[in-house]
């Protein structure tokens, strides 16, 4: 005869989360959603930083039906597909992934580092930051181009006559590469920026 | 295993509901929590599991029992007259039968395995669980494993919404 079954929601919670940690992504999801406090323990695994660990890789793809609202994910594990909501503003450009956060540019060619999973989004220094991107802004003071300069390495440093780009041309010149010291959701990563001119 | 034969160390576990095991010292330093009270030298000649029922107990000391020899300290020696691929092939059909128990059973071992410190059947028992949460709904899960859910319908809404796309 079976015992009468244990509640699970009283598991301990070490053990909750190093449970938590063998999921795939969508089961851990579903699973934070079981009851408090197994939320409780997602939240923990979250802040902790630390990657669930076997995690079967995902193919991350844009649909035309979809448009720039979503993304595709195609999950192995499951081989199943899902529709994931992009946030706003539109992405119009993706620079790369690290430590499972996309590096997207939108259309201003600003960069944000936006996580697919959770919907979470960090905007990072816009481009005018960069010494050698200026605002060009219209007669009603609207942003209208970005004017660019550019040089060569040697010294003493010649640059060339800036010239107007687009603004969402300027991201596909300037940006080369991107990448993330760690995962953001900890609160302590440093991303690095390749661009032009170098 | 031959070479040490003859002065096998013994060590008696006890369960809170009055049971006695006697079990090899080797069997039992499985548990990395009874490991560390020998080695400290907390352990007379027998230890009060505090928390685990003589049904469990029985269970886990089986487990360590088939387990000890390929991982233990005399395990280099043993597994030299059987193909280690074998033998880890032989276990893993073992650990299959193991733990083909009911929920209620399952649920006292992986207290059980997380309180002794045992590795091997904490990933066992784990991923026991994770099998069963894999692939399945929210309410799947919820009835697979007896959870009560203790949201307020709002709480839930808020919680489905902020990852609405896993649950499609």
């Amino acid at each position: 005869m079976e015992a009468p079954a244990p509640d699970w929601s009283g598991l301990p919670a070490d053990i909750l989360i190093s449970i938590f940690q063998l999921l795939q992504c969508p089961d851990l999801l579903r699973s934070a959603a079981v009851c408090t406090f197994w939320q409780k323990a997602y939240s923990t695994l979250r802040r902790s930083g630390v990657c669930p660990s076997r995690q079967t890789p995902c193919l991350l793809y844009c649909t035309e039906a979809a448009g720039a609202k979503a993304l595709g994910m195609y999950s192995l594990s499951e081989r199943k597909d899902y529709s994931m909501p992009l946030p706003e503003p539109p992405i119009s450009n993706w620079i790369g992934s690290s430590h499972g956060w996309l590096v997207t540019m939108d259309e201003k060619s600003d960069l944000m580092l936006l996580n697919p999973i959770t919907g979470d989004k960090i905007a990072l220094p816009p481009v005018t930051t960069m010494e050698h991107v200026k605002p060009v802004l219209n007669d009603d003071g609207v942003l209208e181009e970005y004017k660019l300069s550019f040089y060569h390495g040697e010294l003493p440093r010649v640059e060339r006559t800036p010239y107007g780009c687009s603004l969402d041309r300027c991201g596909e010149v300037v940006y080369i590469k991107v990448i993330l010291s760690s995962d953001p959701s900890t609160g302590k990563c440093i991303v690095m920026l390749i661009h032009q001119p170098y | 295993m031959a070479t040490r034969e003859a002065g096998k160390k013994m060590i008696m576990l006890k369960s809170p509901d009055g049971m006695e095991f006697e079990v090899e010292e080797a069997v039992a330093m499985e548990s990395q929590t009874i490991r560390k009270m020998i080695e400290d030298d907390c352990a007379d000649t027998a230890i009060l599991i505090p928390n685990i029922n003589s049904k469990i107990l029985s269970r886990v000391i089986e487990y360590c029992n088939k387990h000890v020899p390929t991982t233990g300290a005399t395990g280099a020696a043993a597994s030299d007259t059987v193909a280690p691929a074998a033998l880890a092939e032989d276990l893993k059909i073992w650990d299959a039968e193991f733990i083909k128990v009911n929920r209620a059973t399952r649920f006292n071992l992986i207290q059980a395995a997380s309180y002794l410190n045992i590795k091997g059947l904490l990933d066992l028992t784990s991923q026991t669980t994770i099998d069963t949460i894999s692939d399945n709904s929210l309410e799947e899960i919820r009835s697979f494993l007896s959870t009560k859910n203790d949201y307020l319908p709002e709480e839930e809404q808020t919680i489905r919404r902020e990852n609405q796309w896993a649950f499609q």
